[in-house]
């Protein structure tokens, strides 16, 4: 004999619970988690260097680095700021469990910020919540500026916008209004910041809204 | 891609939904979904096709019902259909809206047959950690997608 039973639960739910759970105590602990995402090749490795440096050791940083294959990132990472590699085997994203046993290796530290470079891809990163306090989407001026519409839950999903390479603007046909317009139809209340790792333009504006981040969401 | 591991934590939900009711074979599974959950239907029942083979879901099928984007604006009150992705409300400007629905993947209802109750426990862990994506897991795709006998029709 059949019976109906009724769910109407999300799929994600459990996977949000652990998520939260996650974020509040890393907020207790004084840590912001930041979730990287963009396409390969945008800048998420270059920005945080360029992070680490401009900070120097006002403040505790870590990353848990996300690769399908290879410790690259980690390598060009690790003389500017302590990393663990975390790679998927072949998996387009991070998930939680993998972050949460990245973090394993860490947990008796106390970092100010803990950042997630997620796997290149603006498709599959943007579903998973992995503990964040703030997921940011980055956006490269060589990629195009109509990119926000034609992957719109990476940018729905996300707090800041930062496009990056604004130095190459005046040899590239994207237009950086017309970026941040496109993102704004998706998530009106998106931050959003350009800036150029090559020549630190921009890169002042993105640690101190970092810092506001930090403030704002964590137990200090 | 990542359907495989969303439909994996599907399973392994389902199977402890009706391991916690009384058990059962799992005739139906039905699932909402719309433009911004994230998942491509095709996909899903594909993965579907591959991991519901073992355990009490072995001849379920897999309803997918595709419903529209639909969000709240915070300041008017009202609702609207985001064209194009657009969050910004058509009514009165505001840039503060959340989404209602077409943006999550539900788990709407289960139909079992509870005169073949297997052993359920078998199918928990097949399925593992609802939500944790093993590699291992995704290296079955391979050869899993010759026997699609998996419904259509939702």
């Amino acid at each position: 004999m059949n019976r109906v039973m009724t769910i109407e639960r999300e799929l994600s739910a459990e996977t949000r619970y652990r998520a939260e759970e996650f974020r509040r105590m890393m907020a207790g602990k004084g840590t912001l988690v930041v979730n990287l995402l963009s396409s390969p090749g945008s800048g998420k490795t270059t920005l945080l260097a360029e992070t680490a440096k401009h900070w120097g050791d006002r403040f505790r940083c870590g990353v848990l680095v996300g690769d399908i294959a290879t410790d690259r990132d980690a390598q060009r990472l690790s003389p500017f700021v302590p990393v663990i590699q975390l790679t998927t085997g072949g998996a387009c994203h991070l998930s939680l469990s993998l972050v949460q046993r990245g973090w394993q290796q860490w947990e008796e530290r106390c970092l100010d910020f803990l950042f997630i470079e997620n796997v290149g891809n603006l498709v599959c990163p943007s579903s998973h919540d992995l503990g964040e306090h703030i997921r940011v989407v980055l956006l490269a001026t060589t990629e195009g500026d109509d990119k926000p519409g034609k992957y719109p839950k990476a940018f729905r999903t996300s707090d800041c916008l930062v496009v990056t390479k604004t130095d190459l603007l005046p040899y590239l046909p994207f237009d950086p209004v017309t970026a941040s317009a496109d993102a704004r139809r998706v998530r009106p209340d998106i931050e959003v910041i350009s800036l150029s790792a090559v020549n630190d333009d921009g890169v002042p504006r993105w640690c101190e809204y970092l810092e506001q981040q930090r403030q704002r969401s964590v137990t200090i | 891609m990542h359907e495989f591991s969303l439909t994996r934590s599907l399973c392994a939900q389902v199977a402890e939904i009706v391991r916690a009711d009384g058990g059962g074979t799992v005739r139906e599974i039905r699932v909402r979904c719309g433009p911004l959950s994230g998942v491509e239907p095709l996909l899903m029942r594909e993965a579907f096709a591959i991991l519901r083979r073992e355990g009490p879901m072995a001849e379920a099928e897999l309803r997918i019902i595709e419903e529209g984007l639909s969000a709240r604006c915070d300041g008017c009150g009202r609702t609207f259909e985001p064209e194009n992705f657009c969050f910004v409300c058509p009514h009165c400007g505001s840039p503060k809206t959340t989404a209602v629905s077409g943006d999550a993947v539900v788990i709407e209802s289960v139909v079992v047959d509870s005169a073949e109750a297997d052993d359920p426990s078998e199918a928990v862990d097949l399925f593992g950690d609802p939500g944790d994506i093993e590699t291992a897991g995704i290296q079955h795709t391979g050869g899993g997608r010759r026997e699609s006998r998996d419904d259509d029709r939702a």
